[in-house]
């Protein structure tokens, strides 16, 4: 190791320090801009249409919240509401329970092999989102899969449509849309893991599974659970999957939000919705990330 | 196992009876008497992948309780594997583990009765100082009152009390090393192996951590089974080394032995400097070496062999006229060192290198150099160790 020669560096100057904020400044700029016209705006709008009135199809410009007002005095909103949060949070734990161990599994099991079944697990995501959703039609419908198949060893005499069309479906789907998402998550994070970390537990008189419990788990559950609230995010305001799976049944939220901008052409109700939606995500990721605090550094 | 006290074995007799390894032998068997066995390896071998060279082949070794034992060799010779087949990290293809007599070569390392300190510590990063110490006697089920004792006593020992409630990451990194000291040292283990503590060290850390080193293993008794490519950590602190090549034990003795002694060119050329002279056998105790007729400390046997002689056995100067191999030769090299300088000789049509403490003769000039034949050794030619510029 060669010994290198260093000198004491003065801090910056005033106006070095002016010019280092303002090219900081310039840099940032571009990513500003895009983040204020994709995202900000386009959700100030919808705040906005939430506080105005429809009026047959036109929207009256006067504040008020009698939206909201309709939506929480209204029975179907609130059993809707507490559906759509159920079934978010079930597929996305579901997929966690799924996702996790699998991550686990590749990373410590697969040794070389395992970029290679992590990149086969992720595959569904080069997939457009309406065809593996709709795969899980043909697999469950009454012409489908499980049905034929169940058909053809005798289990059942004529093609039932008990498969299809209800909650336990919207869930299924789900789990199966986000199990890709916090597989992802949770396997960088086991990753990160170094082996040392394993060996040296191990080494002081610890099983696999303490290891697991007492090294393992506290360092990568803050991944897990961002990978969960992904899974979260991604069910709570979908609309595509309880449409075309769901039924009556397996209705949520975002299918009346589409509902109320399109069919029924009442787009201040519709906002107000999809606000409802937005603080309820943000409200449970804020409860959320109290447990994705990590004060530890992996080197 | 003090150095200045270890036995006394003639050499030349000892290279008459067995051209090699004969005095490590000698001196192991002396030992094995005293000591009681902790760790053996029996004919281990470790491939890796199919068709790889071995990383480890046919291994025999047997560590002393309470000994200060090292196994020194550049990367790659098998020294860290032979490590991690004792700490149960690795499990030897073929070949016996036995710790404290007990066969433990289907032990998991949670099964077995040894600590480790990582090259890079592997601490805990998510937990305390204290959390990472008590780690393994929570793993254990100790009592947590003796636990916070055992905790306290042991952070004292490593000079750390005080930064019970840091985090590993914010420690230096010779804070995190003593760390790793006490972690290891909390649960009592029979045996401590260290895989090369001090090389994310820089050196004037590295001394000191020598020292604590050193002294600890003194108070506490411990074996302890440390692993190094670093020749002078190797000779400072062990009792015994094994020095180690392409898998293989190239010599086994106490660092005097070792130093003074080579077994092989290899471990002539990787313990210090050395000459390494390529010998044609001549009459009785002489041979021939690229023009140079030269005495030799014994008979040898074989036609060809090679010799060393280390730069500091060769004497500069008037003074080495009266010793056995006396000979002129031209400086080609003066490199100065501080407290010495290392003179590149020509003697002959063989390059030397010598040392000299004070002013020495030019570069170009003629210098009378001589050596006494006790101060050569014939070893076995096994390569030679040639260090990469890079390193």
């Amino acid at each position: 190791m060669a010994a290198v020669a260093t000198r004491v560096v003065e801090g910056p100057s005033f106006g070095s320090r002016v010019r280092s904020v303002a090219v900081r400044t310039v840099l940032v700029f571009p990513a500003l801009v895009w983040v204020a016209v994709l995202v900000l705006v386009p959700n100030i709008f919808l705040l906005l249409y939430s506080l105005w009135q429809n009026d047959l199809g036109t929207i009256l410009h006067h504040w008020n919240v009698e939206n909201y007002r309709t939506l929480f005095g209204s029975q179907v909103f609130q059993v809707l509401l507490r559906r759509t949060f159920l079934i978010a949070l079930a597929s996305a734990g579901i997929a966690t329970l799924i996702a996790y161990p699998l991550a686990f599994l590749v990373v410590r099991r697969f040794g070389r092999f395992k970029t290679t079944a992590a990149l086969l697990i992720l595959v569904p995501l080069w997939v457009s989102y309406l065809m593996r959703v709709f795969a899980w039609r043909i697999i469950l419908g009454e012409s489908g899969v499980l049905n034929s198949f169940l058909k053809s060893i005798g289990l059942i005499s004529k093609p039932s449509s008990a498969f299809l069309y209800s909650t336990t479906t919207v869930i299924m789907t789900l789990t199966y849309v986000a199990i890709p998402y916090v597989f992802l998550v949770s396997y960088t994070a086991l990753e990160r893991v170094p082996r040392h970390l394993y060996e040296a537990s191990g080494d002081c008189g610890a099983s696999p599974w303490r290891t697991f419990w007492s090294v393992v788990w506290p360092l990568t559950r803050p991944a897990v659970v961002v990978g969960f609230a992904i899974g979260f995010v991604l069910a709570f305001g979908d609309y595509v999957t309880p449409s075309l799976v769901g039924g009556l049944s397996g209705t949520m939220l975002g299918s009346i939000v589409l509902q109320q901008f399109g069919t029924a052409n009442d787009w201040p109700l519709g906002a107000a919705i999809a606000m409802t939606i937005l603080a309820t995500g943000l409200l449970f990721l804020a409860v959320v990330s109290f447990f994705t605090r990590l004060e530890a550094q992996i080197e | 196992m003090n150095r200045e006290t270890e036995p006394m074995v003639d050499p030349a007799a000892a290279l008459a009876a067995s051209p090699f390894r004969a005095a490590a032998d000698v001196e192991a068997d002396a030992m094995s008497d005293t000591h009681q066995t902790v760790v053996e390896l029996v004919s281990v071998t470790k491939i890796y992948s199919d068709g790889a060279d071995p990383a480890v082949s046919d291994l025999d070794l047997s560590v002393y309780e309470g000994e200060f034992f090292s196994l020194l060799g550049p990367s790659g010779s098998g020294k860290t594997t032979t490590l991690r087949m004792i700490a149960g990290f690795e499990r030897p293809t073929v070949g016996r583990v036995k710790l404290g007599g007990g066969d433990v070569t289907a032990r998991p390392p949670y099964k077995r009765d040894v600590s480790t300190v990582f090259q890079n510590y592997a601490l805990f990063p998510h937990m305390k100082v204290k959390d990472n110490v008590a780690y393994p006697l929570k793993m254990r089920g100790v009592p947590r009152k003796q636990v916070r004792l055992r905790v306290n006593e042991v952070l004292e020992r490593v000079a750390m009390t005080g930064f019970e409630s840091r985090l590993p990451h914010q420690l230096s990194g010779g804070q995190r090393q003593r760390v790793a000291l006490a972690r290891a040292l909390i649960s009592r283990p029979k045996i401590l192996l260290l895989d090369e503590p001090l090389g994310a060290l820089d050196l004037k850390l590295r001394e000191s951590m020598l020292l604590v080193l050193k002294h600890l293993q003194r108070e506490v008794g411990i074996t302890f089974l440390y692993v190094t490519h670093d020749q002078s950590e190797a000779l400072a602190m062990s009792d015994r080394l094994a020095v180690m090549n392409q898998g293989r034990i190239e010599q086994l003795a106490t660092p005097t032995l070792v130093y003074d002694k080579p077994a092989t060119s290899f471990v002539a050329g990787f313990i210090g400097k050395t000459n390494l002279l390529e010998c044609v056998r001549g009459s009785a105790r002489t041979a021939r070496a690229g023009g140079l007729g030269i005495q030799l400390p014994a008979d040898v046997a074989r036609e060809r062999f090679t010799l060393s002689v280390r730069p500091e056995a060769i004497t500069l100067g008037e003074a080495s006229r009266s010793l056995e191999n006396h000979y002129a030769a031209t400086v080609v090299e003066v490199l100065f060192l501080g407290h010495e300088r290392e003179l590149i000789l020509e003697v002959g049509a063989q390059r030397m290198t010598a040392r000299a403490t004070g002013p020495t003769a030019g570069v170009g000039e003629t210098v009378e150099i001589g050596w006494p034949s006790a101060a050569s050794v014939v070893v076995e030619e096994t390569g030679t160790w040639q260090q990469s510029p890079l390193e």
